[in-house]
């Protein structure tokens, strides 16, 4: 699904290249669930981020299902990347004047999906993360866990084949912290390949394999 | 999508009710003055637009002058428009107009009214111009003596909604008939009747004119001519017509200026001329201010949108991430700036449509919508709507949505030094602020000085009137005058002259010195004038002696001159000098007088003699006491009705005709205060806005600041310091510019302050305090905060 061929990515300041993330070689398959682990500045969100289409390598190939992303235009890379990837933060990143059905809604919006087929996916969603009470409140008007579980319905609801979780527990509580990993794992068995990174022993337990960055370089 | 969009909009104006309100206040004034202009520019260019024969129908002003002195009276000689009306092919229509005076209506009810727009006219008017008629028509309604028409508003206010017609009101004893109501005229109309009688009424008044082709001034003529006739051929017969009828030695002093319709709004006025005179530099003045404080309003809501933007960083990145494309993020942007523009432009025309009246009524104008005015406003309200949204919008929706969403969700994006675009746009502000400032301080500053500077006349309680006759033929009326008026106490003095201040007549002749070189003369302005002129007028005598009846040789043969005559006839002894005018006549100097202001400060001081010439008195200027003033004009106006039977009595204070000289300048300077009022107010909650928006992005530095011991001192400095010095960058871009302008307006006045250090200092103090004030509050609020909780989040 994901191959990452000699990935490098640097900052060039004046003389100087400050180096990010270096040589990275990885291969992902569909239906992996993995960890990604590493001290502060190890590069684990930057490459988050270049998996995701977010941001891009300085050098190296990338492929998304064989297809070059390395190559692409940006139009192409919202295009795959809107409908392969969600994302889901440690600071949640929901929009604040939104409420929480909108907030479920805008990427719909945004893949120009038919209002009933929309409203239908949205009713879905709400019901089966038990929401359908709190749809109409704002984000400030929620836990963190439960905006969390907010920011993750708005990731999986055009159905993408990839998470991307960046310290998704980070900022909660355990309590909290362990439903969401659980619903994470859930939705790994249902099929969706998953890439998190976290400082947690423990969560990273929930993966199946586990990456060590270092100073931008795997560990091996 | 578009349900989202207006979503967002909504809840990101109302949660920021402070930008929200800066910008569409601050735009929203802006379009009301923009709108205001346009319509005032309309208005004025649209003069007498209504009349269907607009572009063939002329007035017939009339030059009378003798030597070098030229008078331009707006209406020609009682006899002129019948003769007109046949003989004459190219002529369709021709008629004349009277003011109807100052008289008072009686009611049928007995109530009294006093009406200004009545004026007596040919029939022939009603078809010459544009009436409509509701009853009575154009044909047959003025064409019996004592009929009169009305305009609706007139008929309204009499008579409530009873029909008027057949009801009758008198005037000067005399019962008119009414005969028909008109649709009220256009305000923007050089001649606007509100009351109409026929002109035949006059007669049937006793009041005729003794010599019809020797009286001018009174009767405004105008004809309407076929197409394409001649207007040099035309002139040609009306002399020839002058000469047959007023005689060969009337017709050498006359001369017709034809005045198209569209002329007479923007011609400098004449004597009797009724309708107000536009002035197209004001209009420009007007006009560009106005576009200056929406420049400065656009600018506030370009700033405050980049600014607030920036605040959504992290939701341009959210969207991103879930999936928005660039389009459709530059989408919602514009969208937004579009809400906001419309906010303000709704905000703002109804503004304008609640204070367009307050403002038309204050330039002496009345501002009537018609439909082809309407077409034009909504095209510039659209065109602003788009030009305002683009430019306000199109800056942040191209910037913010350029950048990668991996950068602006991970760091809060900070303002940081490459980012100048608000830096300049502030100083843009400011520096329009600073240069109105400037400007209406200058203003405010001649026209202080035009007003209280001593003129050389005493010029208080001082009544003017003016004589519609060649003066040669009342000569023994002007004696009768003057001994009746002497009878009265309140008369403390009088005199007649050629003219006076307030009136706009010169006379210009050459003279030269009787010993100096032959070929060597002078142009200087010939004021005849009665013996008591400089007694009446308070002239300073500063050599010699004043004139005197007992001197055989007073009249005639000496002269008093004024400092500026000595000067440049360079005159070292000027008592007894001998001066030749005319290329033959010797006169005597016998008195030097203090130069004195005959025109406006716009005019320079000419060189000037005073000598005595009964043939002249045009005018009369006669000194009252300032007790009883009313009773004194009134017996005044008796006997003027007794001699001069058959003139208008028309009069004037010579204070209020020397203050109508800067009429004009005062409404610019009120205008242009309120204008430079609004900007500076939209520019300093521009920048109110903004600290609160840098208070909030400095929170955490202030906090470690103060952790680290920083003062509030310290901290106020830190915040104000940037804007002072954006300030004073202004200043230094606005002042040579406003030095520039403003001086190239003061170039209009002969007489006028010099730019001083002393208005550039004001301006920038003035500036940098209401500025300052603006930051002051934010600035303190910051700096007294408590450290921990700024900190504490984090």
């Amino acid at each position: 699904m994901i191959k990452l061929n000699n990935i490098s990515k640097y900052y060039e300041n004046k003389f100087i290249k400050t180096f990010v993330l270096r040589n990275i070689n990885l291969e992902i398959n569909e239906g992996e669930f993995i960890s990604v682990m590493g001290p502060s500045g190890a590069g684990k969100s930057t490459l988050l981020y270049i998996i995701g289409m977010l941001d891009t390598a300085s050098e190296g190939e990338y492929y998304f299902y064989d297809e070059p992303v390395h190559k692409m235009k940006e139009k192409k890379l919202t295009e795959l990347h809107k409908s392969h990837i969600g994302f889901v933060f440690q600071q949640y990143h929901l929009i604040d004047e939104l409420t929480v059905l909108e907030n479920l809604e805008t990427p719909l919006l945004y893949q120009k999906i038919k209002t009933s087929e929309r409203k239908g996916m949205v009713a879905d969603l709400l019901d089966r993360f038990n929401m359908v009470a709190k749809k109409d409140l704002f984000p400030n008007q929620l836990s963190g866990g439960q905006q969390q579980l907010v920011a993750i319905a708005r990731a999986i609801i055009t159905k993408p084949k990839l998470i991307l979780a960046d310290e998704p527990t980070g900022n909660l509580h355990s309590g909290q912290g362990k439903e969401i990993m659980e619903l994470l794992k859930k939705l790994n068995d249902e099929g969706t390949t998953i890439i998190q990174v976290t400082h947690s022993e423990e969560n990273a337990k929930y993966g199946n394999k586990i990456i060590k960055l270092n100073d931008g370089w795997i560990e091996k | 999508m578009l349900k989202n969009y207006i979503k967002i909009t909504i809840r990101s104006l109302w949660k920021n009710k402070l930008f929200s309100f800066i910008n569409i206040f601050g735009l929203g004034v802006g379009i009301t003055l923009c709108l205001m202009m346009l319509t005032y520019v309309i208005y004025e260019k649209s003069y007498d637009n209504y009349q269907k024969n607009k572009d063939n129908i002329y007035r017939l002003a009339f030059e009378w002058g003798k030597g070098g002195s030229k008078m331009l009276f707006a209406g020609a000689m009682p006899a002129l428009g019948p003769a007109l009306s046949s003989n004459y092919p190219e002529v369709e229509l021709a008629g004349r107009v009277r003011n109807g005076g100052e008289d008072e209506f009686t009611l049928p009810n007995n109530q009294k009214v006093q009406e200004e727009n009545f004026y007596f006219v040919d029939p022939s008017i009603l078809k010459l111009f544009t009436f409509e008629f509701i009853t009575g028509n154009e044909n047959s309604s003025l064409s019996d003596p004592f009929s009169i028409i009305l305009c609706e508003t007139k008929a309204k206010k009499y008579f409530g909604n009873e029909n008027p017609t057949g009801k009758t009101l008198s005037f000067k004893d005399h019962l008119f008939k009414i005969t028909g109501v008109y649709k009220d005229l256009p305000y923007n109309t050089h001649l606007r009747c509100e009351l109409l009688a026929s002109y035949s009424s006059l007669e049937a008044m006793g009041i005729k004119a003794d010599k019809p082709w020797n009286q001018w001034g009174e009767d405004l003529t105008y004809v309407l001519l076929k197409k394409n006739s001649s207007l040099k051929d035309f002139n040609s017969k009306l002399d020839e017509l002058v000469k047959a009828n007023a005689g060969e030695q009337f017709a050498q002093d006359v001369k017709f200026v034809i005045q198209s319709l569209d002329d007479i709004h923007w011609t400098a006025a004449s004597f009797g001329d009724p309708g107000p005179k536009g002035n197209k530099n004001y209009l420009y003045i007007f006009l560009s201010t106005a576009i200056l404080v929406l420049v400065i309003a656009c600018f506030n809501f370009m700033n405050l949108s980049t600014a607030r933007y920036f605040d959504n960083f992290k939701e341009v990145g959210i969207r991103k991430v879930i999936g928005a494309t660039r389009v459709q993020l530059i989408k919602q942007f514009l969208f937004e700036s579009f809400s906001v523009t419309l906010a303000a432009l709704v905000f703002g025309s109804i503004l304008f449509l609640i204070t367009y009246n307050k403002f038309y009524s204050y330039l002496g104008a009345a501002y009537n919508f018609n439909r082809s005015h309407i077409a034009s406003i909504l095209v510039t309200i659209l065109l602003l709507l788009f030009v305002i949204a683009l430019i306000a919008g199109s800056y942040p929706a191209l910037f913010l949505s350029k950048f990668n969403p991996a950068q602006t969700i991970k760091n809060d994006f900070m303002i940081n030094k490459k980012f100048s675009f608000r830096q300049v746009s502030t100083i843009v502000q400011f520096t329009f602020s600073v240069f109105l400032i400037l400007g209406t301080l200058t203003v405010y500053k001649q026209i202080d000085f035009m007003k209280n500077s001593d003129i050389g006349i005493h010029k208080e309680n001082v009544v003017l009137l003016s004589l519609h006759q060649n003066p040669q033929e009342s000569k023994s009326n002007y004696e009768i005058f003057k001994n009746e008026l002497q009878k009265n106490s309140d008369v403390l003095g009088f005199t007649g002259a050629y003219t006076l201040p307030g009136i706009n007549s010169r006379f210009s002749i050459s003279i030269k010195k009787q010993d100096g070189d032959n070929s060597k003369s002078s142009k200087v302005q010939l004021i005849p004038a009665d013996y008591d002129f400089i007694k009446t007028l308070e002239l300073k005598l500063v050599n010699g002696r004043d004139f005197s009846k007992e001197m055989s040789t007073d009249a005639g043969e000496s002269i008093i001159i004024n400092e500026t005559a000595v000067k440049s006839l360079n005159l070292n002894n000027p008592i007894g000098s001998k001066l030749i005018m005319y290329g033959s006549k010797i006169v005597t100097v016998i008195g030097v007088v203090k130069d004195f202001h005959v025109y406006s400060f716009q005019k320079k001081i000419d060189p000037c003699i005073i000598s005595i010439n009964p043939d002249s008195y045009f005018t009369y200027a006669i000194k009252i006491n300032d007790k009883n003033i009313a009773q004194t004009i009134s017996s005044i106006k008796d006997v003027w009705n007794k001699i001069f039977a058959g003139q208008v009595f028309e009069y004037k204070f010579m204070s209020d005709a020397y203050k109508a000289l800067y009429s004009s300048e005062e409404k610019i300077q009120n205008v242009l205060s309120v204008f430079t009022l609004l900007a500076v107010i939209i520019s300093c909650i521009g920048l109110m806005g903004f600290t609160s928006y840098v208070a909030v992005k400095k929170t955490k530095e202030i906090g470690v600041r103060k952790v680290f011991g920083a003062g509030i001192y310290n901290i106020i400095v830190l915040f104000s310091r940037q804007f002072v010095i954006w300030i004073i960058a202004a200043c230094i871009i606005a002042i040579p510019v406003a030095f520039y302008v403003t001086n190239k307006w003061l170039e209009n006045f002969a007489y006028r302050i010099s730019m001083d250090i002393t208005i550039i200092i004001i301006s920038i103090m003035f500036t940098l305090l209401v500025a300052l004030s603006a930051i002051g509050y934010r600035a303190i609020k910051a700096a007294t905060a408590n450290p921990i909780k700024a900190l504490r989040y984090e």
